[in-house]
Parts: structure tokens; sequence; C-alpha cells
């Protein structure tokens, strides 16, 4: 079932552009969702203003945003001070390319996975990509010729490097268990409810803890502390180039709670039934949205309860206990396949 | 000539040790005086070397407005709305210290009432400041709903200031020689209301902080100071008494019939960031207990003393007695005038010992009226808890101070 | 000395020393000559002392074990214009262990040198130079430092506010009006209102 080109392209095309759009407004209402949820958890309301229950409130936003001056300080490196937001949400963005939402789909006659590209490495893509995101703040940080942004960047630049090692750690015993990076085979490989996160608790709590150091949230948000560093590493970033850093950390979140989807809960998977548009293509994108939204939802339910750790606390957490007991669960999970 | 005019952009390097230029490879971080978590206007140059603070220099001043020199100029009376602020979390402290001062001058006796009424809205600020305090220092460290929660309870304690004084944060309420105002009907059901539910809200509190292990990670053996150092450096208050000594001057030194209520004074030994914050807990739950008692034995009578000439007369009275209204004439026009002398007069405030000293010189106008302002001695312990600590700590560290920019800069 | 106020008791956990023997005699006993006068009024109990003893009667005060005024809690000053001396310090210390205050207080003359505005440098510094007097004269007071660190921004409050500089004290600078003020506003020839 060769495809023409020309129809390739324009699936992709629809794809891409789908995707993106569906990812801005998610973002813009995730930020929404969280601003309310919050408010609820801190007895207040949110914002309910703009638009029935505020859902117009994100537009608003960005709006306002949009609109306002755009100032760049004196002192700063220019060209890296423009180029640090750009590369901050290009790279926030282009990990969910290899993320897949559902299962393969035939439609018009034609076969397309529910995913942008699939690539037989789609999760070292997005761990690799991800990674790349600390340059954005690192630039952005070291460009501003601020001290406060200065040492946001560093503690950032420190951060990341530190926990991106015990996410990528973590999330070796899946692979392991899969026997692929590629993360259809993952899900796959986890049909009929056999999700990764049974007998990879380990490897999941840990990828969870680092996983919120690596979008910087509550409780690891020390590049940009408020309390202590202004606003960390976009101290001086205003306007729509501070809307872009906004903008990667929630796609950064949504892509976390998307891959711990994919990789611990078994994708799409889920009770399915009635008609063939309902059971290959609702109710798996369904599902997926569901779990990926709990996550979110834990996101945002930590930063409404917990404080903030310390710097040499959060290095020791990275360092001193999950670096090693993601090295232990690698071992022993390597052992019960080699033992299968 | 300021730093920038002089041509010198980092001219506050200088400012942390005149002459004495920061050592090679540590950086000079300004922050403040606009800054989240200085509680105001307060401005620390910090030497830094990473992320370890190696000096901190705290530079105040920016809040100043002359309230010594402007008390001066003003009649005895009408130095009670300026001490409203000068510490604008808790004003009702700030005016129970200057009149009980005057009134001391003046050899004034306060009816019982007054004096109840004294300790109880005195006890309910304490309430308030305390969680102001509690919100701002969990803000600070990272937990942003504390701070609504604690708001939240505090704005029923402003509506129940507004219902006795008509003011939420600038009481004024307390007089020379009593109050301002009898106390409103329904004040006590109010009061009673809020009370009731407050101590499962501490609960409550303590549930999301106290057994936190972040919190704990971020508080325990944070800011140590022994106590020799603590007494030697005039830090009083929680801080003090988290350091073992329990020097709480509503027990030692009762004043405004404090020694009419039955309350314990809460004391830590470790002296570190979490202690306070125990302290401070435990002292919500002892100022409820106050209240409580203040409501249940509330004594009838008059709520200002028999002193015609200094307290302003009923307004009733005015209308049908001649001399009260001229006494009113005089009292508002003239003031009265207060035997000269000095006196001085300490409180327990919720951030430690404050005090009035007043110098009269027998005219209607203070000469001299100077505050000891507990904010502004406490401070100067910062340097001593976080040098050679983290960054982070130092934040940790100022909301345990709980200083108001307010009070230190007057 | 009867009149302190009614029954503080000891704070701490010890039991309480007996009643403080009256400070008077135990002060003109150690130190003969050091008080000027003293004055019992309204449970306050406060002390004049000359001016050249009084770092000692304060040491005194803190180390003897039959006084023990740990806590330096309020310094401060009186402008008493037209009387000499012109100002006169005052310290309220409190002794956390016997749970009495006590006033000492101090006059300090006037100099025609503290009237001056504080020297400004020259150099790259925007601020005056630190003020480094080691002895006390007209306008120059012991400071106690020392003794109390808390005396520390007090004595810089009182620099900054009189002008009364202060002896070996380690950063007397301006601490709440900004570094370049002329004039010191406590002082009464200072105006409410206006520029000076």
């Amino acid at each position: 079932m060769q495809m023409p080109l020309k129809i390739y392209l324009l699936i992709a095309l629809i794809k891409t552009v789908l995707s993106l759009a569906v990812m801005a407004s998610l973002i813009a209402y995730v930020q929404l969702a969280e601003r309310r949820i919050v408010a609820r958890m801190q007895s207040r309301v949110g914002p309910t203003r703009v638009g029935p229950w505020g859902l117009l409130q994100p537009l608003a936003d960005t709006f306002k945003l949009l609109l306002k001056e755009d100032i760049t300080p004196s002192q700063t490196s220019s060209g890296l001070y423009l180029l640090a937001p750009a590369i901050s949400v290009t790279l926030a963005l282009l990990s969910i390319a290899v993320i897949p939402f559902g299962p393969v789909i035939h439609i018009f006659g034609y076969t397309t996975p529910l995913q942008i590209t699939n690539i037989n490495v789609g999760l070292l893509f997005i761990l690799g990509v991800t990674s790349l995101g600390v340059y954005g703040i690192v630039l952005a940080g070291w460009s501003s010729n601020s001290k406060y942004s200065l040492l946001g960047s560093l503690r950032a630049g420190s951060q990341m490097v530190s926990y991106e090692l015990a996410l990528g750690l973590a999330l070796v015993g899946p692979v392991l268990l899969a026997g692929s990076l590629d993360l259809r085979k993952i899900v796959a490989a986890q049909a009929g409810g056999h999700w990764f996160i049974l007998p990879e608790i380990v490897a999941f709590l840990i990828y969870l803890t680092a996983a919120f150091a690596e979008t910087n949230r509550i409780p690891f948000d020390l590049p940009e502390a408020e309390g202590e560093l202004g606003a960390g590493y976009h101290t001086e970033y205003s306007a729509m180039k501070f809307a872009l850093f906004f903008f990667s950390e929630y796609a950064n979140m949504i892509t976390v709670s998307c891959v711990a989807t994919l990789v611990f809960l078994g994708g799409w998977a889920g009770p399915v039934f009635g008609p063939v548009w309902l059971s290959r293509i609702v109710l798996p994108l369904f599902w997926f949205c569901l779990k990926a939204a709990f996550f979110l939802f834990l996101f945002i339910w930590v930063r409404g309860t917990l404080p903030r750790f310390r710097y040499d606390q959060l290095m020791a957490l990275g360092w001193k206990v999950l670096v090693p007991v993601a090295l232990a669960n690698v071992l022993i999970t390597s052992l019960v396949v080699a033992w299968r | 000539m300021s730093a920038f005019a002089s041509g010198s952009v980092s001219g506050f390097d200088s400012l942390l040790e005149p002459g004495q230029a920061p050592r090679a490879g540590h950086l000079i971080l300004n922050m403040g005086p606009q800054h989240p978590s200085t509680h105001g206007v307060l401005r620390l140059v910090l030497e830094i070397d990473g992320e370890v603070v190696v000096r901190v220099r705290p530079v105040i001043g920016y809040l100043h407005t002359g309230i010594e020199k402007s008390c001066e100029s003003k009649l005895y009376q009408q130095v009670v709305t300026l001490t409203d602020r000068i510490d604008y979390l808790c004003p009702l402290t700030n005016n129970l210290c200057y009149v009980l001062t005057v009134e001391k001058l003046l050899g004034l006796e306060i009816p019982r009432k007054a004096q109840w009424v004294r300790v109880l809205l005195n006890e309910l600020t304490r309430i308030n400041s305390h969680l102001v305090w509690l919100g701002t220092h969990a803000l600070d460290i990272g937990a942003m709903t504390m701070f609504l929660y604690t708001f939240r309870e505090r704005e029923e304690i402003l509506k129940i200031f507004e219902m006795a004084s008509g003011q939420r944060m600038m009481t004024s309420y307390f007089r020379i020689g009593g109050l301002a105002l009898e106390p409103p009907l329904g004040l006590l059901e109010r009061v009673r209301a809020f009370i009731s539910g407050f101590s499962a809200k501490i609960d409550e509190y303590e549930t999301l902080l106290t057994r936190n292990s972040i919190w704990m990670g971020r508080t325990r053996g944070v800011g140590v100071i022994s106590a020799a150092d603590a007494i030697a450096a005039g830090l009083t208050g929680p801080c003090l008494r988290a350091a073992g000594v329990p020097l709480d001057l509503r027990k030692t030194q009762p004043y405004s019939g404090y020694q009419e209520f039955d309350f314990s004074v809460p004391v830590r030994t470790e002296s570190d960031v979490y202690a306070r914050y125990l302290v401070r807990l435990a002292e919500l739950r002892e100022s409820v207990k106050i209240v409580t008692q203040a409501m249940a034995g509330l004594p009838e009578g008059p709520f200002k003393a028999q002193a015609p000439g200094i307290v302003l007369p009923d307004r009733d009275k005015m209308k049908s007695e001649m001399e009260a209204l001229i006494y009113h004439f005089k009292i508002v026009t003239e003031g009265f005038r207060v035997p000269a002398g000095q006196a001085f007069q300490a409180v327990e405030s919720p951030r430690g010992i404050m005090s009035y000293y007043i110098v009269s010189d027998g005219t209607s106008r203070p000469y001299r009226v100077h505050m000891r302002c507990p904010s502004y001695a406490n401070l100067q312990s910062l340097a001593r808890m976080v040098e050679g600590r983290l960054l982070a700590d130092v934040v940790a560290v100022i909301g345990s101070l709980d200083i108001v920019l307010g009070e230190t800069d007057r | 000395m009867s009149a302190e106020p009614p029954v503080p008791p000891a704070p701490s956990s010890e039991p309480a020393p007996p009643a403080p023997p009256d400070v008077v005699a135990r002060l003109e006993a150690a130190l003969p000559g050091a008080l000027e006068r003293f004055e019992d009024l309204r449970g306050e109990l406060s002390l004049w002392i000359h001016s050249p003893r009084l770092l000692s009667v304060l040491r005194f005060l803190r180390d003897d074990p039959g006084q023990q005024f740990d806590l330096l809690v309020d310094l401060t000053a009186v402008d008493r214009l037209g009387a000499v001396p012109r100002f006169e310090l005052v310290y309220q210390l409190y002794s956390t262990r016997r749970g009495v205050w006590l006033r000492i207080l101090s006059g300090v003359e006037e100099s025609d040198a503290v009237s001056a505005p504080a020297p400004v440098s020259s150099g790259p510094a925007h601020l005056p130079e630190p003020i480094r007097e080691t002895t006390p004269g007209p306008g120059i007071a012991s400071s106690v430092y020392s003794l109390w660190p808390a005396a520390d921004w007090f004595e810089r409050e009182i620099f900054d506010m009189f002008g009364i500089r202060f002896a070996h004290h380690p950063d007397l600078r301006r601490i709440l009006m900004p570094d370049d003020w002329e004039g010191h506003p406590l002082r009464k020839d200072y105006p409410v209102e206006g520029y000076r």
C-alpha cells in the first residue's frame, strides 16, 4: 500500500498543523486550568471575567503579551538574547513530532499513525531534544548580563544536567522490558493491561520526580525561584520573549506527561467499544488525553502544596538518591529480562 | 550624588565594607530594595561565592518618614495616628505601647474594661501579624498556598478591626485614657465566631508545613544563633524564645492587665528557622486562649478614664453640659499638658520588645518620642545568621526574623 | 529603689536570685564618683552617669553577678537645646535573668565640628569615609558596641539623627537618612518643615 508522495506530504502537513494548533491551545488551556485549579485549592476563584468561565483568558493574555512593549536591556548580548527564547520554544515543540497519540488508523483508504512521524528511536529523540532545551535557559541567563539571570541559569544548567541523568536512567527499565526505543513498540508491549507502571514502579517514581525538575516546576523551580532570584533566568525578558519561555515550560510539561503516559501507563490503551471510528480513533485518543491530563493535574496539584527545595538539597536528592536508585533499577530489570 | 551619577554603575559594591573590595571570584549581589522576599524595601548587599553567602550588609532607610521628628510637633493625642504607621502589621500594639507610656506620664488609671478590650484586640493583632508572617514566610520558601490561607483568616480579623474602630489597618483605636469608642454591639460575637474556628485553621496550616520534609529541610538548622549571641545582639521576641530564653514581657513585666490572663510562653531551644516557626505557631494558639479568656471575663464599666481635660467627653454630655463642651474644645484645639519628665514603656509586640520612650517638657506636645522597634534590632542579627550559608537561606532567615520595614525605618 | 514594677518573676527556670540590692549603692561602692544623680519615678529608675565613666559603669552593670543587665533594649538620645551638655544619651537596660529595667543617662557636649556635614571622600565610592574616633570628647561618646553588638545600629541612628559620634564604633555611617544628607534631623534646631 505505497502512498503517493503528494498524499503523504499532505497528510504530514495536516498532522503537523493540527498537532501544533492543538499543542498551542493546550498550552494556553493547561495554564488556564492551572490558574483555576490552584485558585480552587487556595480558596480563590481564579480568572473568570474573560469569556464564559474565563475560557477566553488565555487569548487575552496572549494579546496582552503581544501588545506589550518589547524591552531589550541595553547591556545584553543581543544576538543570543534574542535567540535564547527561540531555542527554548523550538526544542520544546520539536519533541511532539514523535509522540504518538493513538493507534494506526485507516482513513479514506489510507493508513497513517496518529503521530506526526514515527521514528524507531523516538524515546531517545525526545530525551535528546529536551536535554538541548537547557541551552535556551543557559543562554538566556548568560546573555541577559544580569546577576540574577546568571544565577538562575547556572542553577538551571546544573539541575537539568543532573536530573536528565535520572530521567534517562528511569526510562531504561521500561525500554529493556519492551526491547525497543520505538514509542509505538513500547506501547504495544504494554498491550493487554500489562502497564509498565506495575513492574517498574520505582522507575516511574524516579521519572516523575525528575520530570518535575526537568520542567522547573515546584518543588524544583530553583532556576526561577522568585523568592530568591526575582524571576531567575528570564528576569530581563518581557512581553512575547518572556511568553516564549512560559510557553516552552508548559510545552515541556505536556511532553513529559505524554511520555509518562506512553511509557508507564500503556499509552492510549483502555476499554474501547462501539463502531470503528469510536473504538479506533476517539476512545484511544480520549484515554491518552485522560492519562496525560492526570499527570498535568499532578504538576498543578504539587504546585499548590509543596514548598521549594534548596539548591544543595536538590543536588543531593538528584545525585545521592535518584541516580543510584535508578541505576539499581536498571540492573535489576536487565537481570530479570536476561533471566526470562 | 548617587552611585549612578558618579559614573560607577556597580556603586553598591562599596556598600559592603567601605574600602574593602570583594574577593576575586566573588560576586556582589544587590538584593532589594525591590525584591519579592525582602518584605518591603529592605536592601541587602550580598557578597556571594557561587551560591554561598560570604558577607551580607543590610541597607535600610528607604521607608524613613521621620515619624520621631513629626511626633515632636504634634499634640499628644495626635501622635496615636502616627504610631499606626510604624508597624503596619500590628498597629494596635503600637497604639497600646504609646498610650501606656503617656498614661504613665499622666498617672492615669485605666478602667478594667478598657484594659481588657485592649488585651483582646492586641492579641487579635498578634494573630494578624503572625498570619502575615506565616503566609509570606511560606511564600518565600515556595509554599504559595499558605499565603492565601493565612490571608483568608486575616481578612476576618481586619473586618473585626474595622467593626471596632472603623479602619481595617490604621486603627488608632486606643486613645490616651482608654478607647476611642465604646466597643460596638456584636463585636464579641464576631470575635467568637472567628476564634472558635481558628484553632482548626492552625491545624490546617500545620498539616501543610510542620511535618513536610521539604519544609523541614529548608528550615531546620538554618539561621542558628546562640542564646547569648542573640541577647547581646538585641534579638527579642519569638526569635529569642526559639533560642531558649523565655523572655515575654506579657509574663515578666505584665502591662494592661496581662497578669490576669492564663497563658504560657512557648519556648524552643534549637534556635533555627524551624524553631521560630514552631514558636510562632504555638503563640497563635496561646493568643487564641487569651482572646477567649478576655471575651469570657470582659468586665462591665466605662471604657475610658475619668480624666476631664485629657479624655474627650461623651457626645451626649457635650450637648447638655457646658464643662464637657469646654473640655472638648480645649482638648481638640490645644491638647492637654503632660507633666514634665520622662517615661518608658515596653510591650511584647509580635516581633519582640517594642518600647516607647517619651520626654515631656510640660507642654501639650512631646519633647521627644523614641520608639524601639523590634524589627530594627532583630535585623542586626541577620548577618550573624546567614554568613557562610546558601543564598536560599537568606530568604528563609529574613522570613523567620519577621521584619516590617515600616518599623525599621520609621 | 523599692518601686520597681510589681513582681518581675525571673523568666528562666532556675530560682530567682534575691531581690536586687540597691543598684545605686552597689554602683557607688564599685565605681565611686561615677554616678551623677539618680531618679526613681513611676517605677522607673534612672541613673545619670558622668560621661567619662559611662563605659565602665555599663560594663559593671552588664557583668556584675548582682546586676546582669545583659540586654540593651534601647539606646537613643535627646537634644536638650540650650542646656549644657546639650545631648543626653539614654540607655534602656534589661536583665533577662532578673526581669528588671534600668535607665542610664549620660550627657554629651555639643561640638562645633559635628555640625559640619560628614566629610565626603573623593574616591570612587560615593560614601563618606567611616568615622573612626578613638577618644570621647565634645560631640563624641564612647561606643558600647564592644559590650552589646546590639548598639551597632542604635549608635548609627544617633549619629544619623543627632550628629553624635561614637569612638570605636566599627562602622559609623548614616543609617536611615541618605548617605549624602546634610544635617541631623532630630536636632531641635533642625526644622520640621521645609528644607534646612
